[in-house]
């Protein structure tokens, strides 16, 4: 085995021990909401008032904890792990530290992933549920009925589909592209001149990258937007400029701003690590 | 005996404070080397860019023919005068964790090795005591079966006893044909077991070379340091 081969094969051991170390953790906080769900469902079965006001109380309250703990762990582990003592044995590993941060950036925003789609499951499910007597029927039952009066003006199912697969993937990104601000705010927080007062300078740092990036986004959509345009016969196009094409779209221009900035914090985070930092 | 570490023209900066200026030397594989120098003298800084710690420097760093990076640091077993392990980690999850990493570490060695040293397999590192913290760290490296071994400080902030420990470890865990190079203050201490010496003050190669040579007049190496090291460079 070449002495390159041997640096590629230890990703996947990367992966498996910076999930190890969060999996210490994280997943209480999981198995705590399943236990809020059984006791919500406990209630709902017996329609006894106070599991029941317990289970919904506690199901909101650890989906919450569960974005704030994922949130918590991106920022601890990395500070720790790369920047503390730790860092001389995480630095002196035969990996280059783009496969330190990639393993990292994988591991911790799959958990902030997993965590906002608990989050937003949990708050739909009991938002359906509790609103259920308010309205004073079923919720489906009205969803269905709007959904029929709506019919005739909603867009193709092909459509649908695309606004559907954009705002996931949009959601996606967006959650890495937060991590990647982070990282990136945490390593350049930690180079010489700043790392007296580390932690101040990576709330600013990360204040000016999040600025910095608003105001690319917004000159790019001026000057340069473009759309992913929907006919109503199911066809699609490019529309450029914006002000082309008034049906149906999707913003492509955002999509990419948010990738573009993801990679290019990457790079920039990786290279901090590399060159810019040193283990005190 | 082959070059396995040359350091060309090396200089480092941490602003405007130069903490090594144009460092030049090459070692010969198979050696025990001591590194010396008072504190603040570059050393610490030295070991790192050998180990790929720091890598903003100019000058050319070649270790077993590579630049550091990953694949030099799959050639060395390093040892920092810090405690790095994680908080979460057992001895047994460091041991795992190295065994993950490193193709030439021999992991039933450790384990038999935490018993030796009688360090308890499940508790977690950042419960033991900083002696025991070191022992495990030890093991960690001397369980390596790597060309280079560096060590910072191996003996530094133990006592006595522990300090014969520490080197008999260290001697008899070495693979044969294998390079150490150990920083330490403490010369008395490694003098009898070290083939070479490198010493630096204020950041500059002040001396290097064999025991043997140096120690021809009759004065030890501890000696020889002090005088080097004489009051003017206290200030």
């Amino acid at each position: 085995m070449t002495g390159s081969s041997k640096v590629n094969g230890k990703m996947g051991k990367l992966l498996k021990n910076d999930f190890l170390a969060s999996a210490r953790v994280i997943p209480l906080f999981y198995i705590l909401e399943a236990i809020s769900v059984v006791l919500f469902y406990i209630g709902d079965k017996t329609q006894k008032p106070v599991p029941l006001a317990l289970g919904v109380a506690f199901t909101l309250i650890v989906a919450f904890l569960l974005i704030f703990i994922s949130l918590f762990f991106v920022v601890y582990d990395f500070n720790k792990s790369l920047f503390s003592q730790q860092g001389y044995l995480s630095f002196s590993l035969p990996v280059t530290s783009k496969q330190l941060l990639g393993s990292k950036m994988i591991v911790y925003g799959g958990w902030m992933i997993l965590s906002y789609i608990v989050f937003t499951v949990v708050v739909a499910f009991t938002g359906q549920y509790v609103s259920q007597d308010v309205v004073g029927e079923e919720n489906m039952n009205l969803a269905e009925t709007f959904l029929y009066m709506f019919m005739p003006t909603l867009p193709p199912k092909s459509m649908l589909i695309i606004y559907l697969i954009y705002y996931i993937a949009n959601f996606f990104i967006i959650v890495l592209l937060a991590v990647s601000m982070i990282y990136f705010s945490i390593a350049a927080s930690h180079m010489r001149p700043f790392q007296k007062h580390n932690i101040i300078y990576a709330v600013l740092i990360f204040v000016v990258v999040a600025a910095v990036f608003g105001l690319m986004l917004a000159a790019l959509n001026k000057f340069f937007r473009f759309d992913l345009a929907m006919h109503t016969d199911g066809s699609f196009g490019l529309a450029i400029g914006g002000d082309s094409y008034s049906g149906n779209f999707v913003a492509l221009m955002p999509v990419f701003g948010y990738i573009a900035y993801a990679v290019g914090l990457f790079f920039g985070t990786s290279y901090i690590m590399h060159k810019k930092v040193n283990i005190k | 005996m082959s070059e396995i570490i040359s350091v060309n023209n090396l200089t480092k900066s941490y602003g405007s404070h130069k903490v090594l200026s144009d460092v030049s030397f090459s070692l010969e594989g198979g050696q025990i080397i001591g590194l010396l120098g008072p504190n603040g003298s570059g050393k610490t800084s030295l070991i790192k860019i050998l180990t790929g710690l720091i890598n903003d420097y100019t000058g050319e760093v070649i270790i077993a023919g590579n630049n550091p990076g990953p694949v030099s640091k799959s050639m060395v077993a390093y040892l920092p005068e810090k405690t790095y392990l994680a908080s979460w980690m057992t001895a047994d999850d460091a041991v795992n964790y190295i065994a993950d990493f490193y193709d030439d570490f021999d992991k039933e060695k450790a384990m038999n090795m935490l018993d030796l040293f009688q360090l308890p397999h499940k508790q977690k590192a950042k419960t033991m005591s900083k002696g025991q913290q070191e022992k495990l760290q030890l093991i960690l490296v001397m369980c390596r079966n790597a060309q280079i071994y560096i060590l910072d400080e191996p003996m530094g902030g133990v006592d006595p006893a522990a300090r014969d420990f520490i080197l008999d470890a260290i001697l008899k865990n070495r693979p044969e044909g294998s390079t150490i190079l150990m920083s330490t203050h403490l010369i008395h201490d490694i003098e009898g077991v070290l083939d070479s010496i490198i010493m630096i003050g204020r950041g500059q190669l002040l001396m290097q070379d064999t025991t043997a040579h140096l120690t021809e007049t009759g004065k030890t190496i501890n000696e020889i340091f002090k005088e080097v090291f004489s009051s003017d460079w206290q200030f």
